[in-house]
């Protein structure tokens, strides 16, 4: 019995890699290709397909791989700002986000108000409108607020996305049982406490999974600081990267060192918090 | 330590549905009051209204003569033993009963005294460094008590506690906390659906039916004289046996002579009862006679019953079951159209099919006013008779 199980279980990892295989195939070679271009000359960019062919060991021409490409880039004096730029966004809008899209969610789950089907609907309604179609109306009410070429202009709309505050709705539902905060509440907490003190603890594979997906989201964005921003002091990393682009003269090698430098921080902080990120989003899948 | 005062309490859901309709109870100051009823029969909810986690309809809710009705639960100093225990799964043990204490702005020191006095007192000294989720059920149940104890409220709120305990546990759960009551004498309401629990734990226990209190009395009077149908239904076990009865001749007027008795027809024959039995019943009323399965005698139909006598009647039967518990046995017998329970002593004779006879004692005949709410008219006057059946195999 346990070697048939254990017989099915190598069977099953068998399929598992021939399917995981071909997908990684296709999502790891353009990375391969990034990582290869980034540290090859602009010629060689045009002649080899990864690393420059040569008499060196693997037949590759160690000779001619450079780092002039992450030199120039460093001398490129935007760079670095944009780099803490998009630290800075990225690390206090995931924070914001996911504090008030758990207070949210929570509330919406957990909390008797006035008017919170009403809420509960907005909410739902929010998250079929697709992002794209909310940047004029956006960008108006920015510059009516004043918030055009601002952090805040960036920050303020992003504190409070409605799919974040139906994801946290959801985990409370599933992970904060309601005799917890009723006992909580007994034991002399005010609602609020009552959410920091049993809430929040309960949603942190949740917290923690959002934090890290609104990290990335916002890392990676380009259109919205695209539009937001005007000054190149102010831009972050994915606009910085795309005003690399010369309109007669393409860096290739130039671009690719900022695309892979842009996704080297995000990428170790993924591998850094994978564990969390999948555990948050498995949570509640599996009572007990 | 405190008196609940509950006057013309209610409460209606945001559906129109009256769940608790005007429940008035005073419990005193170290009382142990057991909420006692069917599900859905209001007796949660109430117990929730006291803790504020339900807001009333109307009516108002006093502890220790202060008006809480508007208050929040923080501000009410009760504490609350929930069915599943409701621990802090991210918490130790020593954590989730120092909670309380925590809220309240209590210095680390005290809390730590605190806890290890409440730790020893509930044995959960070795237990302290573990989370909830290392914990069997009755070590939880015992953290959930200790996180209730720590503070020194002035109520204790219990909502079916030990349901998910299993039967021994339950038991001896049920032990200590009655001797846990009797030490720290704090008022107390303990919420259950099961007769048993009530009555071994309860000083008064109110049984509640439809939003409604039907009778808060002691356990012993609850048995002895239920205000009704239901409460004589619910308490006891096993049930309480009915049996529809119309009157076909009575002693006349108040005041009847020594002797003269009330004589009914029922599904079970003709049954001559006690005299003063059935205040206020005319010839032609209809009413509903119960007895209880330990007051039954049933005797082998060779044996034969002296119809005249201390039985108010004898119906011929044949068991259709018999449910074997050791020394007693729960006899179903029928008797015609009516359905009769019996426990009584297990005798060698007693198996489905054989035809025997029932007696019914006339002092211990109830008589309820007809409907499933009925209200008592006579029985129970005398208190305990004699010992009879399965009570008397107990006791021998």
């Amino acid at each position: 019995m346990k070697n048939e199980t254990a017989q099915s279980a190598r069977g099953h990892s068998w399929w598992a890699y021939v399917v995981l295989l071909p997908i990684l195939l296709i999502v790891g070679v353009p990375f391969i290709w990034l990582v290869c271009a980034a540290f090859k000359n602009n010629a060689d960019f045009f002649t080899s397909v990864l690393l420059p062919r040569g008499e060196g060991f693997l037949g590759i021409a160690w000779d001619r791989i450079t780092l002039d490409n992450f030199r120039a880039l460093l001398a490129k004096g935007g760079f670095a700002r944009a780099t803490l730029n998009s630290v800075l966004l990225s690390s206090v809008i995931a924070v914001g986000a996911t504090l008030f899209c758990a207070m949210g969610g929570y509330a919406l789950a957990r909390v008797r108000f006035a008017g919170r089907r009403w809420v509960q609907w907005l909410v739902m309604a929010a998250l079929v409108i697709p992002p794209p179609l909310l940047l004029a109306p956006g960008f108006e009410l920015l510059y009516h607020l004043g918030l055009l070429d601002r952090m805040l202009g960036l920050i303020l709309p992003a504190l409070a996305p409605a799919f974040g505050v139906y994801l946290f709705q959801q985990a409370t539902h599933s992970s904060v049982p309601k005799e917890l905060i009723e006992a909580a509440r007994l034991d002399g907490c005010s609602e609020l406490s009552a959410f920091w003190k049993v809430g929040l603890p309960l949603l942190q594979p949740m917290a923690s999974a959002f934090m890290l997906i609104t990290f990335l989201g916002v890392w990676n964005n380009f259109l919205t600081p695209q539009v937001v921003m005007q000054s190149p002091g102010q831009f972050p990393l994915a606009v910085a990267v795309a005003q690399l682009k010369n309109t007669y003269y393409q860096d290739y090698g130039l671009l690719m060192a900022g695309t892979l430098a842009s996704i080297v921080p995000v990428a170790l902080l993924f591998l850094l918090l994978q564990k969390d990120f999948v555990a948050g989003l498995t949570s509640g899948a599996v009572k007990g | 330590m405190a008196t609940v005062q509950l006057s013309n309490l209610s409460k209606t859901f945001a559906d129109g549905t009256a769940v608790v309709r005007g429940v008035d109870m005073t419990i005193p100051d170290g009382e142990f009051c057991v909420l006692l009823g069917p599900s859905g029969c209001g007796k949660s909810t109430t117990l929730r209204m006291i803790a504020g986690l339900e807001v009333s309809s109307g009516g108002r809710i006093v502890i220790g003569g202060r008006d809480v009705t508007d208050a929040e639960p923080k501000d009410r100093d009760v504490a609350m033993v929930f069915q599943n225990y409701a621990l802090y799964p991210h918490l130790t043990v020593a954590e989730n009963i120092a909670f309380p204490l925590a809220m309240r702005g209590v210095d680390k020191a005290t809390r730590a005294r605190k806890v290890r006095e409440i730790a020893t007192m509930l044995e959960l000294d070795e237990l302290l460094g573990r989370v909830p989720a290392q914990l069997s059920g009755g070590q939880r149940q015992r953290v959930a008590m200790g996180r209730a104890l720590v503070r020194d409220p002035k109520v204790f709120l219990f909502d079916e506690p030990l349901s998910n305990l299993d039967a021994r546990l339950r038991a001896q759960t049920r032990r200590e906390l009655k001797a846990l009551h009797a030490r720290v004498r704090i008022t107390s309401v303990y919420v259950t659906h099961d007769q048993e629990e009530a009555m071994s734990l309860a000083d008064k226990v109110a049984v509640m039916a439809g939003g409604v209190i039907q009778q808060y009395d002691s356990p012993l009077e609850l048995f002895r004289r239920p205000t009704n149908r239901f409460v004589a239904g619910f308490v006891g076990t096993p049930a309480m046996n009915f049996v529809e009865a119309r009157v076909e001749a009575k002693g006349e007027g108040k005041g009847q002579a020594a002797g003269a008795q009330m004589v009914v027809t029922t599904d079970l024959g003709r049954m001559r009862l006690g005299a003063g039995s059935g205040d206020g019943l005319k010839v032609g009323d209809v009413c509903t006679l119960g007895i209880r399965p330990t007051a039954i005698d049933v005797r082998r139909a060779v044996a034969g019953i002296e119809e005249e006598g201390e039985h108010a009647g004898v119906a011929q039967g044949v068991i259709e079951s018999c449910d074997l518990l050791g020394e007693v046995s729960d006899l179903w017998i029928r008797c015609g159209t009516q359905a009769v329970l019996a426990r009584v002593r297990t005798q060698d004779w007693m198996r489905s099919g054989e035809a025997c006879l029932v007696g019914m004692p006339r002092a211990e005949m109830y008589v309820f006013e007809p409907g499933s709410m009925g209200k008592r008219l006579s029985g129970g006057e005398s208190g305990m008779s004699e010992p009879r059946g399965a009570v008397a195999a107990a006791l021998a």
